[in-house]
């Protein structure tokens, strides 16, 4: 009970800033009240009103209905909504002093789970565009808002953009209800609390916020609810939005926070004493505070013995080190350090340098280009054509390029390496990353050779050092090292000694 | 606090400086020199061949054209020389990817030191390459031909000196560093890997030469060449070849072949060897003992039969034994009566554990090398009977 006044007083909070209806007071009358409704909402399409007269043996009286045809469920609404109140009003034949018409309809007449009373208009027609009904009663100054929401949504799919051999196969939808209790599924605990906000002044949408609250520090969950109400935008179409409007200050191209589709994901973060904010609308779900290491791993290492996750794991670390520093290797051997190939690997470089007319940086630029124009096209182009595209793209071009003697075969595989080795990283944020910093990479060598690739990386070190997510170092657990939390970081040790001392790893990463 | 500061910036300028130079040199603009051969030319001059890179080949049908072109000049000195040789090409000759250094057999009998310098300093050089004497030929000559099995003809030579070194025994990686210091070793005897050139040089200069199957002309790893006072006096034989390698602990892997008592043979297949070297001085006279030890398995039986009594075995091992000692003492007694030439570095093993005895007989040592009592305390073992 305690949980759900809490959940009022924000939805007030939030509502104060919003537009005049918000503080409209009830009419007396229904015909004013569906009037004033008809008008706010321009007497839109999809709105459903109505008036009725309820009968028994003692009296009439007058109610009103409306409703978003689409939004809410109209068999509902109908059979159930209409017909109980009905059945109950003719049922209780009683004589209704004109004072205690509400007392009456709240005890006798309008009996349901999800009803709330309202004296303005706020959060009724908020309520009603997210698909409730709201009730006017004649001679009363207040509403109720009943449940009713029936929209058709996407059904659950497999995840699309961190997939798993092993491992549950569900991800969440578009419908934050849908979304929630994917979550309540596997935490079925009391301690997993969700806080509501409205946010957007124009789009009103619901966001909520999820932790265990015996886990998760209490300066966390402050911090998050402060940057929450700190938020000042007119509409949010994506959780990635709320991913911009929350990040620690500061200018980076390295995610600060975490967004998944997969339930299980977002479950076992809440289980590490993080946050997970939910968005209506959209199906990735925001998690806080993350440090680098958290993108390099995948939901898949836990799912395989820890022996295999680490393989796993530290596979696709090399992978990543391997997608930005590869072109940038490859470049300040050929330009400044040819010296370290042993003679027949360089005499097979040399040999395709020789024939090729471009000089090395821009040859590897021009590639790098190529293969980033390739799979923006192939990301955007609708799936069938999309995969056709890029496999045809790559082998054709590049095939045809290096035959055509434009650039030599070894900067194809060079490319192509880093390409594939960035594609392993199983959070699709960081693939963006990736791509910078293999420019950022391939400049510094042309320039300075292996000295160039040196400085850059001691300038990404500093720069990844220096962040935070939430207050948390996102290069935590390295630096600062925590021993507790090395132990699912760069390698993964079994989940008896993972899960041992649980309710500490969290606190033992520097916060 | 200041402790971490320092560390780290240590670590910086440590990590900054292992990077190297960065001199940007495109590697499609380098002329790489993949070997060096250096002989005696006319009027006191010497002459300096260079294998350079054909980049072309590496993607074009090998057959079409050769993988290196051989460019020689003459000069007095190295360094000219090699700027010459430049003049003939399309800009600075880079020496870091060159495989070996060659000698021709004249220029060795009036000595090396004037040309290992020139290596030892250049700091492009990686002081990894192979040195080995051309037996009986220029280094022109042995440059020219093409090397079956190898596309670059200098790895062709050598990867054959060091494969040489690891299954036969009979050689050994020398570097400009090892030359370097037996110059300087304190009587500058000592002993170098040669190669020899086998076949028709003319033909195996063509570009037809490698479409034989049976190679018309080809490089092999020969036996050491022996140095006294830095200057090239002969060489030995190749049994005389694997007892130095014993005697110096250049051993990898090597065979012997026993003759036993009954009068078949056995082979025996050495994996482990190792030496030490002993001194002590009797008399006023220094006595050095080589304590060899190899060990091995029995890889060939003539009798047809596995014998693995441990009898046999013993047998094996007794006359393993006497064939090691007895082709060392030959090697050693023929560098003690024939050339008079310390390559077993004996002077600096006196020169480090008797200091004091050394200086005595510094200036005569050369004089009584011939007369120093060497022994050799051979112990072998036989590991393991294939069957």
């Amino acid at each position: 009970m305690k949980k759900k006044e809490k959940v009022k007083e924000i939805e007030i909070d939030s509502i104060d800033k919003l537009n005049s209806y918000q503080n409209k007071e009830i009419f007396p009358t229904v015909k004013e009240n569906i009037d004033y409704i008809k008008k706010i909402l321009d007497e839109s399409m999809d709105l459903i009103t109505n008036e009725f007269s309820l009968h028994n043996a003692k009296q009439d009286i007058k109610i009103g209905i409306a409703h978003i045809s689409g939004l809410s469920n109209l068999t509902l609404v109908n059979e159930t909504i209409l017909e109980t109140i009905k059945q109950n009003f003719s049922n209780n034949a009683e004589e209704i002093p004109p004072t205690n018409v509400k007392d009456y309809f709240k005890k006798k007449v309008l009996l349901f789970s999800e009803m709330i009373e309202q004296k303005t208009f706020g959060i009724p027609v908020v309520s009603m565009l997210s698909g409730d009904t709201i009730i006017f009663i004649e001679g009363i100054q207040d509403c109720f808002v009943l449940g009713s929401k029936g929209f058709k949504e996407r059904s659950i799919e497999q995840p699309t953009t961190h997939i798993t051999v092993k491992g549950p196969k569900e991800s969440f939808t578009e419908n934050i209800a849908t979304n929630l209790t994917m979550i309540r599924r596997r935490v079925k605990n009391p301690n997993l609390w969700l806080k509501k906000y409205i946010i957007g002044e124009e789009s009103n949408t619901t966001v909520t916020i999820a932790y265990l609250n015996d886990l998760t520090p209490k300066e966390l969950v402050m911090e998050v609810d402060k940057r929450i109400k700190a938020i000042k935008i007119n509409n949010l179409v994506d959780s990635s939005y709320l991913a911009q409007l929350l990040k620690d200050r500061g200018i980076s191209v390295f995610p600060q926070v975490y967004d998944t589709e997969r339930p299980d994901v977002v479950a076992s973060n809440l289980f590490e004493g993080r946050i997970a904010i939910f968005m209506d609308g959209s199906p990735f779900v925001i998690i806080a505070p993350v440090a680098l290491t958290k993108f390099l791993h995948s939901a898949e290492d836990h799912y395989h013995k820890a022996f295999i996750g680490s393989f796993l794991r530290f596979s696709r670390i090399i992978a990543f080190l391997l997608s930005f520093y590869l072109p940038a290797i490859y470049l300040s051997v050929i330009m400044h350090h040819s010296e370290l190939l042993p003679l027949d690997l360089f005499y097979s470089i040399i040999g395709q340098r020789f024939a090729t007319p471009l000089p090395a940086v821009l040859e590897v630029l021009l590639t790098l280009t190529a293969f980033d124009i390739l799979r923006e096209a192939g990301t955007r182009m609708p799936t069938s054509i999309g995969t056709t595209l890029s496999f045809v793209g790559a082998i054709i071009i590049g095939q045809s390029a290096v035959e055509a003697g434009i650039i030599s075969s070894i900067i194809v595989i060079v490319t192509t390496t880093s390409m594939v080795a960035g594609l392993t990283l199983p959070n699709y944020s960081l693939h963006y990353t990736v791509l910078i910093l293999r420019y950022y990479f391939v400049i510094a060598a042309a320039l300075f050779g292996l000295f160039g690739i040196m400085i850059a990386s001691v300038f990404l070190l500093i720069h990844v050092m220096s962040l935070r997510s939430f207050g948390l170092l996102y290069s935590a657990p390295l630096v600062p090292f925590s021993k507790e939390g090395m132990k699912d970081a760069i390698i993964r040790v079994p989940i008896s000694d993972l899960q041992k001392n649980q309710k500490t790893t969290y606190e033992n990463s520097p916060y | 606090m200041k402790m971490k500061i320092l560390i780290l910036l240590s670590l910086f300028i440590f990590l900054q400086a292992s990077t190297g130079c960065t001199t940007k040199r495109d590697i499609e603009t380098l002329v790489v020199v993949t070997a060096i051969g250096v002989d005696k030319g006319t009027d006191g001059n010497i002459k300096v061949s260079v294998q350079i890179l054909n980049p072309n080949t590496a993607t074009r049908n090998p057959k079409d054209v050769s993988p290196v072109i051989l460019l020689s000049a003459e000069g007095s000195t190295m360094l000219e020389t090699l700027r010459k040789i430049a003049q003939l090409t399309s800009g600075k000759l880079v020496l870091f990817q060159f495989q070996v250094l060659l000698f021709g057999e004249e220029l060795a009998k009036e000595g090396l030191e004037p040309y290992a310098h020139f290596f030892f300093t250049d700091d492009e050089t990686q002081h990894q390459f192979p040195i080995a004497i051309v037996q009986g030929e220029t280094a022109y000559n042995v440059m020219k031909i093409h090397m079956p099995l190898y596309t670059i003809p200098s790895t062709g030579i050598s990867e054959k000196i060091i494969s040489s070194n690891k299954y036969y025994g009979a050689s050994v990686t020398f570097t400009d560093l090892d030359l370097i210091l037996a110059l300087r070793s304190s009587e500058a005897d000592f002993a170098m890997p040669s190669i020899k050139l086998i076949g028709d040089i003319e033909e195996g200069n063509k570009g037809d030469s490698i479409h034989t199957i049976e190679p018309v002309a080809n490089v092999t790893s020969s036996t050491y060449s022996i140095f006294k006072e830095k200057k090239l006096i002969g060489f030995l034989t190749e049994e005389e070849s694997i007892a130095y390698n014993y005697l110096m602990g250049y051993i990898n892997e090597s065979v012997v072949s026993l003759v036993m008592d009954e009068g078949y043979k056995i082979n025996v297949d050495i994996n482990r060897a190792s030496v030490n070297m002993s001194s002590e001085i009797v008399n006023n006279l220094p006595k050095i003992t080589f304590h060899v030890s190899a060990s091995g398995f029995i890889g060939e039986n003539w009798t047809g039969y596995t014998q693995t009594e441990l009898d046999f075995v013993r047998k094996v091992e007794a006359k393993l034994k006497e064939k090691l000692t007895q082709s060392l003492l030959a090697c050693i007694k023929k560098m003690q009566e024939e050339f008079n030439s310390d390559i077993f570095y004996i002077s600096d093993h006196l020169h480090k554990h008797h200091p004091m005895y050394w200086k005595t007989i510094k200036t005569n040592y050369d004089s009584m090398f011939s007369s120093i009592a060497i022994e050799v305390d051979t112990k072998t073992s036989i590991l393991m009977v294939r069957y």
